[in-house]
């Protein structure tokens, strides 16, 4: 019992003693970012954006590394299966889960340690200006109709995943859903007046919102958009929604606790620059920074939901 | 359109640097038979990475300009077309060179190149943005009809055997379905291999069918060294006089107006403007007897017809995102590396990157005008280099590419692999645009065709009864019909 004691004595204090040293020590070489994206797309901009920030907080420098393709599952992939050395972080949000359930992903976001979560691209619903509707009940009135009402949706992504959840809510409500792909090809087809209703970020319904061609309708994240302060969220219309495309950072599981809680803590330092918050907020980005302990529940929560919105796909 | 700031911004010293830099290896790789436009493009691609958007794609483009103009020196001086687009100029570029007239020759040339590009560059400021304009309101009807004209009319154009190009298209449309499925975003044909999750990426495959080909293609060219006469020519007389253009000026707007509209047709490139502009001048010549012979009518329709191609392909890649030539297909991956999205959004979501690059296309054509003037010389002592010096550095440049895409070596196998197929495919007479802009159309096609589906909830109806893809099909039949004719006067 006392030698137990003893050695456990003995553990404790050197992993104490280590601790900072190996804080310390790290970053010895640049840490690498993992955006599974292409260069010049919403991610990398990002990224790039936070990159000196990051590298000014760390002490250290990084690298960004661009794994684009098979929607985001390829860069995710080779993060997970990165040596756990807290050289590799992965730079991802929301599409990681809707892949993961829609099995497009052969591992579980918790196989990663979630470092933290940090900045996010509101959602809106968006309809041309020419549409009657102005609320998220007149649209799904529209959709209890015999006359198709077209939804325009990357199929399986969070655009489509968003308006599947609004649509369960309204009961007899259909949309016919039409694959249009990401926020500019989604864009450009209300512009044309091609599709009834879209999901697009923030950002990007800005433009076009000011210029008159669009109609923004509801927000789908927990509060009201500072750049759309008349849009009523969608919970403030009756529905139960929070959704955003909000940044999850993440290092391959097992990497040692110290090395997530160094970078996590250079994450928290350089979203509290004023500089890099302006810069995020002008390009229609939300700042925001949570640690991954804060986080955790709420990504396994938002987990629930699109898998169960997923489990209606089949 | 507001033309003076795109114009300043595309002055800016590093944007006119990477134009002037385009240009000039434009040029140069454009004038040494073996190595073409497209080989350069697409080995340049990977290397524009870490540029601005506006930058990169501004010098691909010179480049293009640059390559279809520099052609023309070794196919006047030595019969050999530094690429496909002037295969029509050595008819009578060399027939003058044997005549003593190089120089002259080359004037002409230089100046129908220019005033093609410029012409088709007029039309691409007109119609790009009235065209994107309208563009949001296509359906995807609308642009599955454009794409199987585009098919349709590349097989039928497409030189030499049409059942050849017709099954290097469908290939070409074969290796575009691996990977994710464009609608449903499944995974098709990949056979449990993680890499094939995205199927064949343009780029590596392009690097291998024109660059990786090319380098095969020498290595294994029986006989060693290609014959390069050392042909040293007076080049006097390069300048044109005002009477010269009192005599040709007709023909040029004549061969520049021909090279755009062809040009803007989807998948159509500089060498089937050129021969249709060719065929047609020499109907409408008093002395048709003279081309082949030396006619200097014949150089300027070739290579005022070749040049305004860029511009005029240039037309459907930005209001539309359908490619007008194959080097349009690389300037798409292009654009999707520096994340523009190509389509009919692109115009109005960028609307200074556009108007920037299509400044820069003028920008490229003066350049290229003065390029030419001052360096004919130097660049044809350049082009007589035997092509086997510069293979090794080709072959390192295919290797880094296509790595550099995704960081993946499954990228540079893909490569490889396509370097053999191309290298096969020209060994046995199979032409390989049809493929690429198979490759490039094919998923565009799919997607388009399925998404109509999806709106109507089904039916193909609007296909046969909508105004776009009935102008679609009246304009295929009168295409084929004047191509069989022109066929059939050769």
């Amino acid at each position: 019992m006392k030698r137990m004691n003893l050695t456990a004595a003995i553990a404790v204090a050197g992993a104490v003693l280590s601790a900072p040293a190996l804080a310390q020590d790290y970053p010895s070489e640049p840490v690498r970012i993992i955006v599974p994206a292409g260069a010049g797309g919403g991610t990398d901009v990002l990224v790039r954006t936070l990159q000196p920030h990051l590298e000014e907080a760390l002490g250290g420098s990084i690298v960004v590394v661009n794994v684009p393709g098979s929607g985001s599952v390829g860069g995710s992939r080779r993060a997970v299966e990165a040596d756990p050395d807290g050289y590799t972080v992965l730079a991802n949000h929301v599409t990681l889960l809707t892949a993961m359930a829609l099995d497009k992903a052969d591992f579980r976001h918790t196989d990663f340690e979630l470092v933290a979560t940090a900045v996010e691209i509101p959602l809106v619903v968006v309809v041309p200006s020419s549409s009657p509707h102005t609320s998220l009940d007149e649209i799904m009135e529209a959709a209890r109709g015999s006359d198709p009402v077209i939804a325009g949706v990357n199929l399986g992504a969070v655009n489509h995943f968003s308006m599947l959840m609004l649509e369960a809510q309204a009961d007899g409500a259909e949309f016919r859903y039409v694959q249009t792909g990401g926020g500019a090809a989604t864009t450009a087809a209300l512009l044309g007046e091609q599709i009834d209703v879209g999901v697009l970020a923030g950002s990007e319904a800005l433009p076009i919102t000011e210029s008159g061609e669009v109609r923004v309708i509801a927000a789908l994240g927990g509060d009201r958009i500072p750049y759309f302060p008349e849009i009523p969220t969608a919970t403030e219309q009756g529905y139960e929604m929070n959704m955003g495309v909000e940044y999850m950072w993440l290092m391959p599981g097992g990497t040692p606790q110290d090395r997530v809680t160094a970078f996590q803590d250079a994450l928290g330092v350089a979203m509290s620059n004023p500089e890099l918050t302006a810069t995020l907020e002008e390009r229609g980005m939300i700042p925001s920074f949570q640690p991954g302990s804060d986080a955790a529940p709420e990504v396994d929560e938002l987990y629930a939901v699109i898998e169960g919105v997923a489990a209606t796909l089949e | 359109m507001d033309l003076l700031q795109p114009l300043m911004a595309a002055l800016a010293p590093l944007t006119l640097f990477y134009i002037i830099l385009g240009v000039v290896l434009g040029i140069v790789v454009g004038s040494i038979p073996g190595l073409t436009g497209s080989m350069l493009i697409a080995l340049s691609l990977p290397f524009t990475f870490t540029m601005e958007a506006v930058n990169a794609i501004s010098m691909l483009v010179a480049m293009y300009v640059g390559a279809v103009s520099g052609s023309l020196i070794t196919a006047v001086l030595m019969r050999m077309p530094g690429t496909a687009a002037s295969v029509m100029t050595t008819f009578d570029g060399y027939p003058m060179t044997q005549q003593g007239k190089a120089g002259r020759a080359i004037g002409l040339a230089i100046v129908a190149s220019f005033v093609g590009g410029i012409i088709s560059w007029i039309f691409l400021v007109l119609l790009a943005r009235p065209l994107s304009i309208i563009a949001v309101r296509f359906t995807p009807f609308d642009f599955f009809a454009m794409i199987m004209m585009a098919l349709a009319l590349l097989v039928v154009l497409s030189r030499g055997n049409m059942l050849k190009g017709l099954i290097a298209g469908f290939l070409g449309m074969l290796i575009a379905l691996p990977g994710l499925d464009p609608i449903g975003g499944n995974y098709r044909f990949t056979y449990g291999i993680d890499a094939l999750n995205d199927g064949f990426k343009l780029l590596p495959v392009l690097v291998g069918l024109f660059a990786g080909n090319q380098v095969l293609a020498e290595v294994l060219r029986p006989g060693g060294q290609r014959a390069t006469a050392g042909v040293r020519q007076d080049l006097k007389g390069m300048f044109m006089g005002l009477r010269d253009f009192s005599r040709h000026w007709i023909g040029m707007i004549r061969a520049s107006l021909i090279g755009t509209w062809i040009g803007i047709l989807p998948g159509v490139g500089a060498n089937i403007g050129s021969a249709f502009a060719y065929s047609i001048a020499k109907s409408f010549s008093r002395q048709p007897e003279e081309f082949g012979k030396g006619a200097e009518e014949g150089v300027i329709a070739s290579e005022a017809a070749n040049n305004a191609t860029v511009g005029g392909a240039l037309v459907p890649l930005f209001a539309l995102g359908i490619p007008g030539s194959v080097i349009d297909a690389i300037l798409i991956g292009g654009l999707i590396i520096h994340g523009l999205q190509p389509g009919p959004g692109l115009y109005r979501a960028n609307p200074e990157f556009v108007e920037t690059v299509l400044a820069s296309v003028l920008i490229a054509n003066i350049v290229m005008l003065g390029v030419m003037y001052l360096a004919t010389g130097f660049i044809a002592r350049i082009a007589s280099v035997p092509t086997k010096l510069l293979l090794p550095g080709v072959l390192v440049l295919c290797v880094i590419g296509s790595f550099a895409l995704a960081n993946s070596w499954f990228d540079v196998g893909v490569m490889l692999a396509f370097a053999v197929i191309g290298f096969a495919m020209e060994r046995k007479d199979y032409p390989l645009a049809p493929l690429v802009i198979g490759l490039v159309l094919a998923p565009i096609a799919e997607t388009s065709l399925r998404q109509a589906t999806m709106y109507t909830g089904g039916s193909v109806w609007p296909l046969l009864a909508t105004p776009v893809p009935i102008i679609c099909a009246i304009l295929t039949a009168g295409m084929w019909y004047m191509m069989f004719r022109v066929r059939r006067v050769e």
